[in-house]
């Protein structure tokens, strides 16, 4: 008698933005471990700050709303309250910061003032709060839409994958924004942004937050951030057709909050970035003289540094989706090679990272590309 | 917007999916809106198709929002699968009315903005964690949900141990113990007395005049939790029921047009109440409600599901404003004529279990069309190593050669030939228990299957993630036991601990193991792993021409580092779900110390610091060899593997099928033990823990006698795991089972609970020669 083959699940396979397939981009080996199997990283410090900065603005923005916060020359002292708030939630969920990086109050020789989390939390919110909590539509939004499942070596398992992502704010503008906010001010500096905005009456903006620098242009980052806000633009529209809303997502921002209060590492690399003109937002005259001399520039070039518009465009929106469409075959095709030689997992799953990512990687002293260059220590 | 009839047309046509021949499938598609549904649904009788094409069907007839649906699961893959049809199923049909010209231009319109995704699925914890995350107030923090190594760990913590004796006493004269009773078997007995308490709704401060240590320690951990705002299952879901007696969640519940709650046959008294208050308001507002369920394949009892909330449902929602009409879904398209009739026939040969069952439930049906219908088979063997041998076989030949013969032994010869593209993953094996060894270390049915795989040079292996204990897996031993060896070598800490001489046994076990392996470990990249222990225990930094730099180091670290002479560990699926309980367990252990568990060195100096070594030892190495951390089913993302022999538990089957299933009855029965778990004489500690439930609660209205329940259980459990086979079934045990003279009662052959064995020397059965 013939047996009937096994039937494959069901289930389309589902795919984060950030959490798959950008972290496959930075090293398939690495995501193998610490995403698809899960093993934690072994040191999960940007994890907090990421964790403590969203966690920050998202707090004072649900307590503007209740009227617990004014936005009226916002102190240090009006954000170190939200700052701990958050930092206590993180340490019930088992988040702790690296030492030094944050403080709960001052303890003897040294302030809270000089903590770098502390500080940062207190800029990202006395730069960007005023300007935007005012425009804020909706916070952490859920996005989420189907693609036909790319072509894969061992044929596909399902028909259709799925992408989904969260958006940190979704923002609308409409004329009785003042046109001196600064978010209005930055994406009118952008010609086609500010076409889209004569041309449709109701638009949308999304903004991310990244507790991280601005990305050098030859940065994977710089492009995949792009790639990440142009298909968040493509899953919302969808989703605002889906509601009958004849609202456009016309651009995105990704706030670098890190920008507004460097690290000395930071400063020095943005030596090399500026001789190599590996940035776009170039500093001159008297920020020149600072960032050469390894100084954070001017508060307002900080703030500039700080702001990243993404015009929607459908030819960079294609580019993205098709990109994420080859990696998702890869990762299909690297899932399916290991179910067909499951005592070999290492052998399945590829490793292109630079020497920043394999440095940080806890597989590197065993990862068959790059153990060579990385060998087991003590302590 | 489209016309229910040409719907149930469109269904056929555009999915493929002829439901118009089954009557009882069409009826809960087409069913009116607001016609509340119970839908009894047999095994394989295409449930998640027909519960999928209602909700379509209320969203393109009906007019409901996608944003309207909430449909709740029993598991987080089942959400998944019922998402994934929607998804498919939805964007089929949305293309074909959106191109049909036949339709109103504004209909087509609204068709095509539809958006699947935003029907929101889940299990009821996963929705009632985001719920209350997305609706809490300003510095209200979102629910920090904790896991159950976490909660037992906890628990642990809070255990009396300057009364240990006495609380043992107490579990056992209640009988709340199982046949262990080391510390962790008290705190497990305790743990399953805690979650039963909350699903039941009852106060665990109300059992302390019968239970007064267990109270107090079961209060203990609620302040626990309350004080480091955690929450557990049952108090995530009790803050949940909270919520919606509350103003705010008005937004909420008015958004909700539909609930569908599937595998309902495995609610407890608490997720009911939860049930009955959105079924009231969301009915009261002119919206429908459907629920699902088979009371034959309700198997969680001991995880506090009550099979009679289904049974009884018309009854126990007559308080709110549902009414529900039943439909049974009776046709199985799964399985063979054959393996559908011996369902039906194992199912009702027990008198005394047809008083729990639906009302008036029609037997189940063959609907599937098929060429071949074999008979069932049977493998009988005097000993398990009899009995692998014969199981490797036919695998082996079935997976790797392509074909199979099945000789019976009347002389008849079946061929099994597989699909061209088929592979071991045809074949399973579903046993109560998938354990590798016996209490005294003796190899049980899956170890011994594996180790005729490898002492026969096969390709294939056994896949069978929760076979070890953790502290038994080979990797997880060497691993830690390396630890050890490079903190504690002579275990003069450990000393210092006070653990039982089994613990004890198995650590050392452990650091002797990781010795002869670092030893003889081979050289990688130019390094020995002998040096690197050395360093670690000489304090000297490696390599050598490196500083000593750090203060600390982090345990993960250490582990991935020693993982480098450990290929076995880190390139074997399998291994990798040991590997990751491991980790998840160290990275999880902050939740419980309220900060990272590393090696910390003594101030200026490279040697670990004797404080930070007893926390490994007590919040790491303690719950891996007290067996108090477990497999994380989640993390086994690899299921279908096309090169390995799955053995699953039949708890784990659930909701599966496989081509040839090979259902274990008895291969750990050699003489008249065990008899719990086939043919039960006293009640067990979940019925007893039940006993002292029904004592507590009023809501419960539950008479069955326990020992009952425990019979009912077992043949269920049989059910469920019969009813995975779709073209071949085969049933294995050793031939003491079936002694002519003296043949062991067993409830999976047909034992009564009266104690005649109603299908005597199994007729009909093919036996393999």
């Amino acid at each position: 008698m013939k047996i009937s083959k096994r039937s494959e699940s069901f289930e389309i396979p589902k795919y984060s933005l950030t959490g798959d397939l950008l972290a496959y981009l930075k090293c398939g080996l690495q995501y193998r471990f610490n995403n698809k199997g899960s093993l934690p990283p072994s040191v999960p410090v940007q994890f907090w700050f990421g964790e403590f900065i969203h966690g920050v603005m998202e707090e004072a923005f649900l307590r503007w709303k209740n009227g617990q916060f004014s936005l009226e020359q916002i102190t240090f002292d009006d954000v170190q309250p939200i700052s701990v708030s958050v930092a206590n939630r993180l340490e019930i969920k088992g988040l702790s910061p690296v030492s030094g990086l944050f403080l709960r109050e001052d303890v003897p020789g040294r302030k809270c003032r000089d903590c770098v989390a502390n500080i940062r939390a207190f800029k990202s919110l006395y730069t960007w709060a005023p300007s935007l909590f005012p425009l804020i539509e909706g916070n952490e939004i859920p996005l989420e839409g189907i693609r036909p499942m790319p072509e894969t070596q061992f044929g596909a398992r399902s028909d259709y994958y799925a992408v989904y992502g969260v958006a940190d704010v979704i923002s609308t503008i409409d004329s009785n924004v003042p046109a001196k906010n600064r978010i209005v001010q930055y994406i009118m500096e952008n010609d086609s942004v500010k076409d889209m905005i004569d041309e449709y009456d109701d638009y949308e903006i999304i903004i991310d937050y990244k507790g991280a620098a601005r990305p050098k242009l030859s940065d994977k980052e710089w492009k995949y951030h792009e790639w990440q806000l142009q298909t968040y633009m493509w899953l919302r529209t969808q989703q605002l057709k889906s509601e009958g809303k004849d609202s456009h997502v016309i651009a995105g921002i990704l706030l670098y909050l890190n920008e507004l209060h460097p690290s000395d590492e930071s400063n020095k690399e943005l030596i090399t970035i500026v001789e190599n003109g590996d940035t776009d937002v170039i500093p001159k005259g008297s920020d020149l003289m600072l960032v050469k001399s390894g100084k954070p520039g001017s508060e307002r070039f900080q703030i500039r540094r700080s702001i990243r518009v993404v015009p929607f465009d459908k030819d960079i929106l294609s580019l993205s989706l098709k990109e994420f469409d080859d990696v998702v075959s890869r990762i299909e095709t690297n899932v399916q090679s290991e179910m067909r030689d499951s005592r070999n997992v290492l052998d399945h799953w590829p490793c292109e990272a630079g020497i920043e990512t394999c440095t940080a990687c806890d597989v590197k002293t065993f990862c068959p590309y790059i153990c060579k260059s990385f060998k087991p220590t003590v302590p | 917007m489209i016309d229910s009839d040409r719907f149930i047309r469109d269904v056929c046509d555009v999915l493929g999916q002829k439901i118009s021949s089954n009557q009882q499938q069409t009826e809960i598609v087409s069913s009116d809106f607001s016609r509340c549904l119970k839908v009894v649904a047999g095994p394989g009788s295409g449930k998640t198709t027909v519960l999928v094409l209602r909700l379509l069907k209320m969203i393109f007839v009906d007019d409901v929002k996608t944003s309207e649906i909430i449909a709740t699961t029993f598991t987080r893959k089942a959400a998944s699968e019922l998402k994934s049809r929607i998804l498919r199923w939805g964007q089929l049909l949305q293309s074909h009315y959106k191109n049909d010209p036949t339709l109103d231009q504004e209909i087509r319109n609204s068709i095509g903005r539809l958006n699947f995704d935003l029907i929101v699925t889940g299990t009821l914890d996963s929705i009632a964690e985001d719920t209350l995350t997305v609706y809490r107030l300003p510095d209200e923090n979102p629910p920090v949900l904790i896991d159950d190594f976490v909660s037992s760990q906890i628990m642990f913590s809070l255990f009396p141990f300057d009364k240990r004796e006495e609380m043992k006493e107490e579990l056992n004269d209640n009988g709340l113990l199982g046949y262990k009773s080391g510390i962790g078997d008290m705190v497990e007995s305790v743990s399953n007395v805690y979650y039963r308490c909350l699903e039941n709704e009852i106060d665990v401060t109300s059992l302390a005049d019968e239970v007064p240590l267990t109270s107090g320690m079961m209060k203990r951990y609620v302040d626990t939790l309350e004080e480091r705002q955690f929450k557990d299952f049952p108090t995530l879901e009790g803050s949940f029921l909270d919520f919606l007696s509350k103003d705010r969640s008005e937004d909420f519940i008015d958004g909700i047009r539909v609930l569908m709650v599937d595998e309902y046959q495995d609610t407890n008294i608490l997720q009911e109440h939860i049930y009955k208050v959105l079924t009231d308001r969301i009915v009261k507002a002119g919206g429908s409600v459907i629920f699902v369920g088979d009371d034959d394949q309700s198997i969680y009892r001991f995880r506090g599901s009550r099979v009679h909330l289904f049974a009884n449902l018309e009854e126990r929602f007559s308080d709110t404003s549902a009414h529900f009409d039943t439909i049974f879904l009776t046709t199985n398209y799964r399985s063979t004529p054959t393996i559908v009739d011996f369902c039906n026939r194992f199912i009702a040969f027990d008198e005394g279990f047809q008083e729990v069952r639906v009302k008036e439930k029609p037997p189940i049906i063959p609907g599937r069309e098929c060429d071949d219908d074999p008979p069932i088979f049977a493998i009988f063997r005097d000993t398990p190593g009899e009995l692998a041998r014969d199981i490797a076989i036919l695998v082996e030949e079935f997976s790797e050669k392509g074909s199979y013969t099945f000789h019976a032994d009347d002389g008849t010869e079946y061929l099994f030939e597989r699909d061209p593209q088929g592979s071991a993953a045809d074949v399973v094996m579903l046993m109560g228990s998938t354990s590798n060894y016996t209490d005294n270390g003796g190899k049980k049915l899956p170890c011994l299957v594996d180790s005729y795989f490898e002492e026969h040079d096969s390709k294939l292996r056994v896949f069978n993630p929760r076979g070890d204990k953790i502290y038994q897996h080979k990797g997880v031993s060497i691993l830690c036991g390396s630890i050890l060896m490079c903190l504690d070598p002579d275990g003069s800490i450990q000393n210092n601990l006070k653990f039982k001489t089994d613990e004890e046994k198995i650590l050392n076990t452990w650091r002797l193991g990781a010795k002869e392996y670092i030893d003889n470990a081979e050289e990688f990249n130019g390094c020995r792993m002998s040096d690197l222990i050395s360093s670690w225990q000489e304090g000297k930094p490696y390599p050598k021409n490196k500083k000593w730099s750090k203060k600390e180091v982090s345990l993960l670290d250490m582990i991935f580092n020693l993982l480098t002479w450990m290929p076995e560990m880190r390139n074997d699926a399998e291994s990798l779900t040991y590997l990751q309980s491991v980790c998840n367990a160290i990275n999880n252990s902050v939740l419980i110390k309220n900060r990272e568990i590393n090696v910390v060195f003594e101030n200026g100096s490279s040697k670990p610091k004797e404080s930070a070594v007893k926390e490994i030892y007590n919040k790491i190495f303690r719950p891996i060899v007290t067996d108090t951390l477990d497999i994380d089913e989640d993390l086994m993302f690899s299921v279908n593997l096309k090169d390995r022999f799955s053995i699953m538990t039949i708890h784990q089957s659930k909701g599966l099928e496989f081509p040839i299933t090979i259902v274990d009855v008895s291969s750990e029965f050699q003489k008249d033990t065990s008899k719990f778990k086939r043919f039960p004489d006293k009640t067990d500690n979940t019925s007893n823990i039940e006993g002292l439930m029904r004592r507590h609660s009023p809501d419960i209205q539950d008479d069955r006698d326990l020992l009952d329940t425990q019979f009912d259980d077992l043949i269920r459990k049989f059910f469920v795991a019969y009813s995975r086979a779709q073209d071949v079934l085969i049933l294995v045990g050793l031939n003491r089972t079936l002694k002519k003279d003296k043949p062991l009662q067993h409830v999976a052959l047909g034992w009564d609970r009266t104690g005649e064995w109603k299908w005597k020397d199994l007729p009909g059965i093919k036996f393999m020669r």
